[in-house]
């Protein structure tokens, strides 16, 4: 006659062969998946760079009202303060810009990181951010930021 | 009890995590994690993801839209690898802190690295490489709002200290709950890779913790219900307890047939079939109100296996548990000897060399699609196994006494 433990041990035994079995089988997919044209498509991000931005006055720092990266793609990036925070108002610049931009997924994010905004730019290259206006997320924008966005496959 | 797909699906993450790069490092940064986890989820395993593990359905989602696969893909991420884990009472960190620990220990460039309680003035700010890594930490503890640092946690910080993240002679807490997605968004920007046993573990530990942050939306996707509009009202337990009371009732049950379900398996909860029926679950579950149910089951089906274990199989066990399959004649020998093969350590390109692979499948996405069916059948064989088993363990029982 089994013992419940003889019994436990048995199931537990199995259940670990099982998900050990199972494992495996899942790997062959992804072996499967590394080899080229197998995959689902590996999306392309695109970094957009801002330096800093920063007009130091003494302790203060402040945004200016408007960036423009002249690069491929083209992009301005507006700044203004609102009574709910910091407007950011982001906009492809140019056919080629708008072709690139419009409608992917992107991230907007500061140079220490402490500002990190996903959103999505509209069909026509543009977006709007809606930051809060504390003197950290001032002084990180104005440390300098990133778009990153995804190119369509 | 998880979601099958909550497996392959973790595997994938793991698999990922452990790509390397020309020079031999792993180096994948969150956001490009997630959009490959996004893709994967949108299209992986010939849609099976998103029907199957996101239960685009119950949602009123129609698969054949891109945009409608993307909503649902978004939710259930929101709500599943962003979902807080609580440490549970027994422990001191949560699984998702290990994840963390495990990820930060792979960097080459940070030096030993482990997670540790320590009274909360012991925090030291880091210098070099690791100061990045401190700064997105820095601003998870900042945003972690006090009641998401749970009973458990909030009891351990109390009397033990925070959770610290110490790197070489950096200290700093981390949060007490912790998401697998926060846990992976804090990955170091190079890796080095995992081989052999320890890369298994770290897939262990990835399913336990899918499996773990999908159990209650799984639990509610079961049902047929749409796990967003239920996932905050709708327990576990009680979802679980009215999939019992609806499979024995039967697929599309009359009001009779649901009458005998509950004198067999009632939900707790309810003086009676009629209060379930007046309550939310209820009228959702067998709208209208003393009409036929809805209720079918979406999985051919019930899901058998309880969470993955902590500890990992000898190949011996696999080889035991083949033979065992092969004696009682339900799975087919052709796949026997692939699980057999895999248990040795074959990979894909081993077993494509076969003969008896290669005539039987047009592609190698022919045969992967294939492993999936045996994985399932795995999973029907071991639950009919541990039934048999528990039948005659309760026939021992009897002749005993």
């Amino acid at each position: 006659m089994s013992t419940p433990t003889d019994d436990s041990d048995a199931r537990d035994a199995l259940r670990r062969a099982s998900d050990a079995l199972r494992i495996r089988l899942a790997r062959l997919g992804d072996e499967l998946s590394d080899e080229p044209g197998e995959a689902e498509p590996a999306p392309i991000v695109t970094r957009i760079k801002f330096a800093s931005l920063a007009a130091d006055i003494g302790q203060v720092r402040e945004l200016p009202e408007k960036r423009v990266n002249p690069g491929d793609p083209a992009i301005e990036v507006r700044f203004a303060k609102s009574f709910d925070g910091v407007t950011v108002d982001l906009q492809a610049l140019g056919l080629p810009a708008l072709r690139r931009l419009g409608g992917r997924k992107a991230r907007f994010i500061s140079a220490d990181m402490s500002v990190d905004y996903a959103f999505r730019f509209d069909p026509r290259g543009r977006a709007r951010l809606l930051l809060s206006a504390n003197t950290a997320v001032v002084g990180s924008l104005a440390d300098g930021f990133h778009i990153d966005f995804v190119e369509a496959p | 009890m998880p979601n099958p797909l909550a497996m392959p699906f973790a595997q994938h993450i793991a698999h990922l995590l452990n790509k390397r790069d020309d020079d031999g490092l792993v180096r994948i940064n969150p956001w490009r994690l997630f959009l490959r986890l996004e893709q994967t989820l949108l299209r992986g395993r010939g849609g099976g993801y998103v029907l199957k593990l996101v239960g685009l359905r119950t949602m009123g989602l129609n698969p054949d839209r891109m945009s409608d696969r993307e909503d649902g893909v978004a939710r259930w991420f929101d709500a599943v690898m962003e979902r807080p884990l609580e440490i549970h009472s027994s422990r001191d960190r949560h699984k998702a802190h290990d994840l963390l620990e495990a990820l930060v220990r792979r960097s080459p460039e940070f030096g030993p690295a482990r997670l540790e309680r320590r009274p909360s003035d012991s925090a030291a700010a880091a210098q070099g490489p690791a100061q990045g890594l401190y700064a997105r930490l820095a601003q998870f503890e900042k945003r972690a709002p006090d009641p998401a640092v749970g009973r458990r946690g909030a009891a351990l910080r109390r009397e033990q200290g925070p959770l610290m993240l110490i790197i070489g002679d950096a200290a700093a807490p981390t949060p007490e709950t912790l998401s697998v997605w926060s846990a992976l968004s804090l990955i170091p920007s190079v890796m080095r890779p995992l081989e052999g046993d320890e890369a298994l573990a770290f897939s262990y530990l990835m399913i336990q913790l899918i499996e773990t942050a999908d159990e209650r939306w799984n639990s509610i996707r079961r049902l047929g219900l749409s796990p967003p509009e239920w996932i905050e009202d709708l327990s576990i337990n009680r979802a679980r307890d009215v999939g019992i009371l609806m499979s024995a009732a039967g697929p599309r049950p009359d009001q009779d047939a649901l009458a005998a379900a509950w004198r067999r398996v009632p939900v707790p909860g309810f003086d009676d079939l009629d209060a379930f029926f007046a309550s939310d679950i209820g009228r959702a579950m067998c709208a209208p109100v003393g009409g036929g149910p809805r209720f079918e089951p979406l999985d051919e089906a019930p899901e058998p296996r309880a969470p993955i274990a902590d500890k990992q199989a000898t190949k011996e066990e696999m080889l035991d548990a083949i033979e065992l399959f092969r004696a009682r004649g339900r799975i087919d020998p052709f796949d026997l000897d692939l699980l057999a093969a895999v248990a040795e350590g074959a990979n894909l390109t081993a077993l494509w060399r076969r003969p008896n692979i290669r005539a039987r499948f047009d592609n190698k996405a022919a045969f992967v699609a294939h492993t999936d069916k045996v994985s399932q059948a795995l999973i029907r064989e071991v639950r009919e196994i541990e039934a048999e088993r528990a039948l005659s363990a309760e026939g021992e029982v009897r002749e005993v006494t």
